[in-house]
C-alpha cells in the first residue's frame, strides 16, 4: 500500500477511530482495509460515511497503475483538505450538540454513532423545526 | 434589554438582575435596612424590574413555543407555560405597575400566584412526562424526600391557617409544594444529560421554583414576627433573582433553538467530498 495511503487514514481513524479499519492500517493490508472501509462505510454516521467513500474512491485512484506520481500529489491535497474540513465541520457540529443537549449525546456523536439517534431528543427538547434544520446541516 | 433574536439573551438577562440584584445588597448595606432611597429603589426600580422580567419571560415563552408545532411532545407543555407567564405579567403589572390599594393589589398577587404557578405545574407535568420518554426518568434519594417532606408541611401548614383564617394563600403553598416535587425530579433528570442549553432551561425552573418557594416561606416568617427588622429586605430581594430565574428558562431554550436554526444558515458551507476526477 502506498504510504500516503496509510498516513491519511491513520490520521482520518484516529479522529473517528474503528479498531478494525486500524488494525488493517496497522498490517499494511489493501483487501482488508478495503473491506473494513466499506463494512464502516454502511454503518458508520453520515459524515464518517462520505469520508468513507471518497476514501474508497481515492484508494482506487491510489492503487491504480496509470496513476501518475504528480497526481499522487495533487490527491493527497485533496484528501488532506478534505479532511481537515470534514473534521473541523464536524466538531463544530458536536460542540453544537454539546450546547444544546449536554455531553451525553455529544459524546454519542464523537464515539461514531449516527445523527439519527441524537434527532429524537434534538426534536424533543426543541421541536421537529430546529431538529430539521441542524441535521439538514449535518448531513449536507 | 437583551435582545430576543440574539444569541446572548440569556447572558444579558443575568447580567441586568446581578446589578440590579447587586444595587439592592449595596443599598441594604449602605442604608442598613431601611430609608427613602431604599423604599424608592422597591417601590419604583423593583416594580419596573419585576414587570420588565415578566414581560420578557413571556416574550420568550412565546418564541419557544413557535418553535413546536401542535402535536409535538411539548406543543402543549409549552402552551401552558407561556400563558402561565402571561398571566405573571398581567399579575405584577397589576400589584407593582398600578400601585393600587390592597384589594386589587390582592387580585393581582393572586392571579401572578396561583393561578400562573398552576399554568406552570401543568406545562412541568408534560416536560417530566418527555424526560422519562427518553429515558431520563430517575428515583428519589433520601435529601430528596426529607425536602418533599418540608414542602408538604408547609402546604399542610398553609391548609390548616386557611381554616383558622381563610385567604388564597394555602393555594400558593399546596401548588408549590407540587411544583417542588416537579422541580426535585427536573433537577435530577436534567442532571443525567452533562449540561447544555436545554438542561440550563429546566434547571433555571428549578432554581426560579425554589426561590418562590423561599420568598413565600419568608413571608410566612415576617408574618409570624419570626424575621427582625434589619433582615426584612432579603425576604424582598429574593423575588428579583426568581423572577429573572423565570424569565432565564425560555431565554435559554430560545437560545438553543437561534443556535440550531439560524447559526446553521450562517455559516459557510463547506465542500467536504474530494474530487477523484485528476
Amino acid at each position: 500500500m502506498p504510504r500516503i495511503v496509510r498516513v491519511l487514514f491513520t490520521t482520518l481513524l484516529r479522529r473517528h477511530p474503528a479498531p478494525d479499519i486500524l488494525q488493517a492500517c496497522a498490517d499494511l493490508q489493501l483487501n482488508d482495509l478495503e473491506n473494513a472501509l466499506t463494512r464502516y462505510h454502511t454503518r458508520g454516521c453520515e459524515t464518517c460515511q462520505n469520508e468513507m467513500r471518497g476514501g474508497l474512491e481515492l484508494l482506487e485512484l491510489v492503487a491504480a497503475p496509470e496513476t501518475q506520481p504528480a497526481e499522487l500529489s495533487f490527491l493527497k491535497q485533496r484528501i488532506l483538505s478534505a479532511i481537515s474540513a470534514s473534521s473541523g465541520e464536524r466538531q463544530i457540529l458536536i460542540a453544537d450538540v454539546r450546547r444544546m443537549l449536554g455531553s451525553r449525546a455529544a459524546e454519542r456523536l464523537t464515539e461514531g454513532a449516527a445523527p439519527k439517534i441524537v434527532r429524537a431528543e434534538l426534536a424533543a427538547f426543541l421541536g421537529n423545526r430546529a431538529a430539521d434544520a441542524f441535521l439538514g446541516r449535518m448531513a449536507s | 434589554m437583551p435582545s430576543l433574536g440574539s444569541n446572548s439573551g440569556p447572558q444579558k438577562l443575568m447580567l441586568v438582575a446581578g446589578l440590579h440584584l447587586s444595587l439592592g445588597l449595596v443599598l441594604w448595606a449602605y442604608t442598613g435596612g431601611w430609608s427613602e432611597l431604599y423604599g424608592y429603589y422597591f417601590t419604583h426600580v423593583g416594580s419596573a424590574f419585576l414587570i420588565s422580567f415578566a414581560f420578557l419571560e413571556l416574550a420568550f415563552a412565546l418564541r419557544v413555543r413557535k418553535a413546536f408545532q401542535p402535536g409535538e411532545e411539548l406543543y402543549r407543555a409549552w402552551t401552558a407555560i407561556m400563558v402561565g407567564a402571561a398571566l405573571r405579567l398581567v399579575g405584577v403589572f397589576v400589584a407593582h405597575g398600578l400601585q393600587p390599594d390592597a384589594r386589587v393589589r390582592d387580585i393581582g398577587i393572586f392571579v401572578s400566584g396561583p393561578l400562573a404557578l398552576g399554568c406552570l405545574a401543568w406545562g412541568l407535568r408534560g416536560v417530566l412526562r418527555l424526560y422519562r420518554t427518553l429515558g431520563y426518568s430517575v428515583r428519589l434519594q433520601a435529601t430528596d424526600w426529607f425536602l418533599v417532606a418540608g414542602c408538604a408541611a408547609m402546604a399542610v401548614s398553609g391548609v390548616i391557617q386557611n381554616m383558622i383564617s381563610p385567604s388564597s394563600g394555602f393555594i400558593t403553598d399546596v401548588l408549590l409544594c407540587l411544583l417542588l416535587f416537579q422541580a426535585i425530579l427536573l433537577k435530577r433528570s436534567v442532571s443525567q444529560m452533562g449540561g447544555g442549553l436545554v438542561a440550563a432551561c429546566w434547571t433555571a425552573y428549578v432554581v426560579a421554583i425554589f426561590l418562590t418557594a423561599l420568598g413565600d416561606l419568608g413571608i410566612t416568617l415576617v408574618a409570624y414576627g419570626f424575621v427582625p427588622d434589619a433582615l426584612l429586605p432579603a425576604t424582598w430581594l429574593i423575588w428579583y433573582p426568581a423572577a429573572a430565574s423565570f424569565a432565564l428558562g425560555p431565554a435559554f431554550l430560545s437560545q438553543a433553538v437561534y443556535l440550531a436554526t439560524q447559526s446553521a444558515a450562517k455559516r459557510q458551507p463547506v465542500s467536504r467530498r474530494p474530487k477523484v476526477a485528476v
